[in-house]
């Protein structure tokens, strides 16, 4: 077994992240082939159950990806998605769980460098991380 | 999906932009072992016509129930094979993409191995997703047959001309008072040489006529909701504050507008007045007045008076308008005394000190007009009518400032006011306190005597608290006004204070304001440093003493106005700065003072050094008087015991900051007795506004609503600094110095009349329309009103066309270029203007400076395009053209100029372009250089132009008469603001994004919402139309349909699931979600819904849910893509 490759589960809003991915490889830039990809309409589709759930999975990362504020398609989902994932990230703090590995971000679909250098450094942080043993915990 | 899933993969190769990476082989023989796939292939472009039939086939072949199709974006073929399913006879909603191509192949090229392997998990979660798909039909829905067209330049006309003769009503907003956008402002067009004055107002009056055509302009789009076929659009119709219903296009108000502004339309090159037409070809042919907000002058003052509105009928030299506004618009009745003695903070907020340091003289003008009133009515004239007689019965205490004007302002509305005056004469601190020769004593009664006039009594030598007791004028009256000043002097507290020839300041004022005899000895020292001090001062040496005033600062701490300590020191006055008394000495009377030295210490609470004293430093002097002028404070011992009115720790009446309401609901203070000693105008507004408060409690009105601009406030608003007329502050016209030694004559005296005008030309006019109203009168049929207001106007569309065009980038983004500092170099736009005979210059260019014709020009390229320095990588595409076009243009005028064109690049890819250019560079002294400028800057009368040629590889240097830059476009003002409205994207510079560069570059992803010309990106006008009028075609191909149909993926709530909570409801932003009230389960409009489901995701019982993507799709999603490799 070579060196810990990080799982990790993206939820992409349609227009924006899921759009900068696209247009990431359109433009041919490369970056690891961690992340997981779930086309969701919005940021704020996302369930916080789906981010707890992809970790007891065994996702060693979650990423979601949302508009910029203000520019989202459905008026206020990437906001109500902000306010969700705080959530998540503060009971995982509170049981002293690494919130870390959940991670929101803004990329708009004309940020194809932005999606890359996002998911590069969020697979970077958790390959420094080491693998999470959340899964096991929980199973 | 209740039968057993039978479903099928097609992974596509795409050439080798997937199977060159990822093993497609692999990936369809992984796909075919997982359970309920029941059929894979690969094929090498899925999408083609075979491919597509190969789907078909297979649909039919293996009776495929579900669809996975492992290719591109689902943003490029998801229609392609859900319209194949529904050609095989399968519910296209069981189709999904699997995209291995932009987030699996191209990103991962040098991975193939690990790239495979994610595309097999991808193929994975979607077969799984598949399995629970559902099958459902489109909905219907009805369009609204109507276009919104945003922005009135070539391609909105265009694209609304094109929609309203295929029969369809468009309104068509423009953010201008006219429609025509740039080209309207371009001298002629490339590469034809066509006239834009000739070829576009056609089309402007087309689009102003057609019946179809609801035009808009001055307009905005305020907000857009709703769907594809069915938009909400609110548009704020800003108000031009004239009637255009009723204008004429005559332009004779523009003649009566004493206000210059900068005219935007000629890049500043020219002024246009307050109330203008854009252009005279301008569509509609109407008139708007340019109105910005309160400017900083008048928002300072506490009363509100329009300061620029007098200032500006005064430079029209009609000061019968100037006294309306100065004296009748505020019923102001100490107009006058307020010309001569008041504080100006009109003056300290005037944004003409950041031109040259000098504020508008505002007070000069308003003593010119007060001058002029009394000349020509022989006093003051204001309004004395009263509204309608009430019953109701008000006290005033006080006749000063604050009392009096609360006095006028009351009995106006025609309340019975009384006032109560201790002294035999009105005018309060104006009486006692100020001297003569700065505001003689008839002024002040003519103005005190017009709240007689209008019908207030006032009860002189009438003391409250001796002659009649407070409580008693309470219990008398409806309501009280209490405006008693600060009368009571203040004490030193050393020894000696008491001996005889030591006076206070307002004591003595008042003895000589009552032309009581005062005995004054030789040597005066007067102690203080403010205004007081200084009125005693002069009084003093004008009653032949020498005076010296001592102040325990520096001169720079003093808080008299500085005009008045220069008048003091010019007249003799001697000033002794850092000391202060700390003994008086004498036998019965003053005989000598004993002094310190001070020296300045740490600043203080108000920001000013605190004096600290040296040690040791006492000295003596003789002298015969002292007058002290260190303070006032309100005397309130009229009040009583138990009067019931609440004070403040210092002293003073506690009041309501908003409503001037003591602790007694109808007991109302305002001027010194609230503040303790202030400004005179600040007593006037306290008074007006008390009057205002009295009025409301007498109509049961609320005391509070709409009163945040009452007092004082602060106003950003700036006019043009850089574009001021350059004219020194007029020098006050005083008497001489002799002259005013010898008495109490009044030292400043009226203005001259043409320097007051010329004064009044130094206002930069920060809110344009100064409301001086002049132009109403020169208007025949009644078109101005200057109380229009902004009418939101409710539209409902089917689509909508946004064609909001660009700008330059600001000059000050290019600070290598001159920043805008230089005058000789302008924007390509502004050349533009100087070439058009409809121009400034009537079509032959002169430089800005000078206005002389220029004899050797730099053409510029590049200025800021293709320079990520600037933020713009991009080509603006137009400039190589229209440089060209400039060039000749200007030695088609300047037969003997000479031209230099920097470029780096020539891009000329049109029809009939490249050869336009050719015949430009063939022309005689037209000199192209291949290079970069690097620098421009000023020398003498030049502007030095540094570059290279890179052809011959030399440094060139230019001393040119004239520069023209082609600044980078950038997207138009609002972009952002509007793609936010409209919820469509931009890219990173704001232009507006196309759902697909190249395939569906007109349409936005919001289905309904079209982009045309240069707000997606730079683009010449020949573009900009074939765009507007695909943009248009696209419209019109969804109005030719009779129904739109809609994704039916939205929201759905299980009624056996749901309990009613209504935690969805509260998420929606589209108020699609409703309660029952019968069954107490949610209910979701479906034609509402977007489909976004931030309802199922907190749905607590999981009872609501989004069509095929339900909670136990993503979950088993999830569980497949975290799955080990």
């Amino acid at each position: 077994m070579g060196e810990f490759e990080p799982k990790i589960v993206g939820f992409f809003c349609n227009w924006c992240t899921s759009s900068a991915a696209d247009l990431a490889g359109t433009s041919r830039l490369q970056y690891p082939a961690n992340v997981r990809p779930i086309r969701v309409p919005c940021s704020g589709t996302v369930d916080p159950v789906y981010l707890l759930r992809a970790l007891r999975e065994g996702a060693d990362g979650v990423m979601i990806g949302g508009c910029h504020p203000g520019d989202c398609h459905y008026i206020t989902g990437n906001l109500k998605a902000r306010r969700r994932v705080k959530i998540v990230k503060t009971i995982l703090e509170s049981l002293r769980l690494p919130h870390e590995r959940v991670l929101l971000a803004w990329i708009s679909a004309s940020e194809g460098a932005k999606f890359q250098r996002v998911v590069t450094d969020f697979t970077k942080r958790l390959k420094e991380m080491g693998p999470s043993d959340l899964s096991k915990k929980w199973k | 999906m209740s039968e057993k899933p039978r479903i099928g993969v097609f992974v596509c190769h795409c050439g080798l932009n997937i199977a060159g990476v990822i093993d497609v082989k692999k990936v369809a023989e992984e796909a075919r072992k997982i359970p309920g796939v029941v059929f894979s292939t690969t094929y090498v472009y899925m999408c083609s016509e075979p491919g597509q039939q190969l789907v078909i086939e297979s649909i039919k072949k293996y009776k495929l129930n579900g669809v996975v199709v492992a290719n591109c974006s689902p943003s490029l073929h998801q229609r392609t094979f859900r319209n194949a399913a529904a050609r095989a006879g399968l519910n296209p909603y069981r189709v999904e993409i699997a995209n291995i191509r932009e987030q699996v192949s191209w990103p991962h090229e040098h991975e193939p191995e690990i790239a495979t392997r994610k595309a097999i998990r991808i193929v994975k979660a979607t077969v799984e997703r598949v399995k629970n798909n559902m099958a459902y039909i489109p909905y219907e829905i009805s369009i609204n047959k109507k276009a919104l067209v945003i922005g009135g330049g070539i391609a909105g006309i265009q694209a609304s001309l094109d929609i309203a003769e295929a029969g369809y009503e468009v309104y068509l907003v423009e953010k201008t008072p006219s429609i025509g956008g740039k080209m309207i402002l371009l001298s002629e067009t490339f590469p034809t040489l066509d006239c834009p004055q000739c070829i576009e107002t056609p089309k402007m009056t087309d689009a102003s006529q057609n019946p179809n055509i609801h035009l808009y302009t001055y307009s905005e789009v305020e907000s857009v909701e709703g769907y594809v076929g069915n938009f909400k659009v609110k548009i704020r119709k800003r108000s031009p504050f004239v009637d255009w219903d009723i204008c004429k296009g005559c332009g004779d108000c523009t003649e009566a507008c004493p206000v210059d502004m900068i005219n935007e339309v000629d890049r500043g090159l020219s002024t246009r007045k307050a109330i203008y037409r854009p252009f005279d070809q301008a569509v509609p042919s109407v008139f708007t007045i340019d109105k910005r907000g309160t400017p900083a002058c008048t928002a300072a003052c506490p009363i509100h008076l329009n300061a620029h509105g007098y200032v500006m009928a005064t430079k029209a030299r009609r000061y019968d308008r100037a006294w309306e506004i100065v004296r009748k618009e505020r019923d102001f009745v100490f107009a006058a005394s307020a010309a001569r003695i008041c504080t100006h903070p009109c003056e300290g907020a005037c944004k003409r000190q950041l031109v040259d340091g000098k504020a508008v003289g505002i007070r000069d003008v308003k003593r010119f007009v007060t001058d002029w009133e009394f000349e020509k009515f022989g006093g003051p004239n204001i309004d004395l009518t009263v509204e309608k007689e009430r019953k109701e019965k008000v006290a005033i205490i006080g006749a000063g400032p604050a009392g009096l004007q609360a006095a006028f302002d009351l009995r106006k509305k025609g309340y019975k006011v009384t006032v109560y005056e201790a002294l035999p004469k009105g005018g309060g601190m104006l009486l006692v306190g100020i001297p003569k020769y700065r505001l003689p004593k008839d002024v002040l009664q003519k103005e005190v005597e017009l709240v007689e006039k209008i019908g207030a009594e006032i009860k002189y030598n009438t003391k409250v608290g001796k002659d009649i007791e407070f409580k008693e004028i309470v219990d008398n009256y409806d309501a009280v006004f209490v405006a008693a000043g600060a009368h009571k002097s203040r004490s030193m507290g050393i020894p000696g204070e008491d001996l005889e020839g030591i006076y206070h300041a307002t004591h003595f004022l008042k003895k000589i304001n009552f032309d009581e005899n005062v005995e004054l000895g030789k040597k005066v020292l007067v102690v203080g440093g403010g205004n007081s001090a200084m009125d005693a001062a002069r009084s003093a040496l004008r009653l032949g003493a020498d005076v010296t005033v001592v102040y325990r600062r520096s001169q720079k701490e003093m808080p008299a106005i500085p005009e008045e300590v220069h008048d003091a020191m010019e007249e003799g006055v001697k000033f002794m700065f850092l000391a202060n008394p700390v003994e008086f000495i004498g036998n019965g009377k003053v005989e000598k003072v004993k002094l310190i030295r001070m020296e300045l210490g740490e600043p203080d609470a108000s920001g000013r050094r605190r004096p600290v004293p040296i040690e040791g430093s006492e000295f003596e002097m003789e002298v015969d008087n002292v007058i002290l002028a260190i303070g006032e404070k309100p005397d309130l011992s009229f009040l009583g015991e138990n009067s019931g009115i609440e004070l403040t720790p210092w002293g003073t009446i506690k009041v309501d900051t908003v409503t001037f309401q003591t602790s007694n609901p109808k007991v109302f203070a305002g001027g010194d007795v609230v503040t303790g000693p202030n400004t005179f105008i600040d007593a006037v507004g306290h008074g007006k506004r008390a009057a205002i408060s009295i009025d409301r409690m007498f109509k049961g009105e609320d005391l509070y609503k709409g009163r945040e601009h009452e007092g004082p406030f602060k106003s950003n608003l700036v006019g043009d600094i850089n574009r001021a007329v350059i004219l020194p502050r007029m020098p006050e016209n005083k008497l001489p110095v002799e002259e005013r030694i010898k008495g109490f004559k009044e030292v400043v005296m009226t203005p001259k009349e043409d320097e007051i005008v010329a004064e009044s030309t130094r206002c930069i006019n920060c809110s344009g329309c100064s409301e001086c109203r002049l132009c109403e009168e020169k208007c025949e049929p009644k078109a101005i009103n200057h109380f229009l207001k902004d009418e939101i106007i409710e539209v409902e569309v089917g689509a909508i066309i946004v064609a909001t065009g660009f700008d330059l980038m600001p000059m000050e983004k290019l600070p290598e270029y001159g920043g805008g500092k230089i005058p000789d170099v302008i924007d390509a736009l502004a050349f533009e203007r100087l070439l058009a005979a409809s121009g400034p210059t009537a079509g032959v260019p002169r430089r800005p400076s000078d206005g002389k014709i220029p004899k050797t020009v730099v053409f510029v390229s590049c200025a800021g395009s293709r320079d990520p320095a600037h933020g713009v990588p991009y080509c603006s595409r137009i400039c190589c053209m229209y440089l060209a076009k400039q060039a000749m243009l200007y030695k088609h005028v300047v037969h003997d100029g000479v031209a230099y064109n920097f470029y780096i690049d020539i891009r000329s890819n049109g029809k009939g372009y490249e050869e336009f250019v050719q015949r430009v560079r063939e022309e005689r002294d037209l000199i192209y250089l291949r290079g970069k400028v690097s620098k421009i800057f000023q020398r003498g009368d030049k502007v030095v132009v540094w570059g290279a040629d890179t052809l011959t590889g030399q440094k060139v240097e230019i001393e040119a008469d004239l520069v023209v830059l082609s600044n980078a476009m950038i997207p138009s003002e609002g972009t952002k603001e509007l793609a936010q409205k409209l919820r469509i994207p931009q890219d990173e510079y704001g232009w507006f994004n196309g759902a697909h560069l190249k395939l569906r570059p007109l349409e936005t992803v919001t289905a309904g919402i079209f982009i045309a010309g240069a707000a997606q990106f730079p683009k010449d006008i020949t573009d900009t139309v074939s765009q507007a009028s695909g943009a248009a075609a696209k419209v019109l191909s969804m109005f030719a349909k009779p129904k739109l149909t809609k994704d039916p993926l939205v929201a759905n709530v299980n009624t056996e699931v749901c309990a009613g909570c209504g935690i969805c409801k509260e998420q929606c932003a589209y108020g699609a979600i409703t309660i029952d009230p019968k069954k107490k389960v949610s209910v979701v409009n479906e034609a509402l819904c977007e489909g976004c489901g931030a309802c199922a995701a907190v749905c607590p019982s999981g009872a609501m849910q989004l069509r095929n993507l339900n909670k136990k799709q993503i979950i088993r999603m999830v569980e497949v893509l975290t799955e080990d490799y």
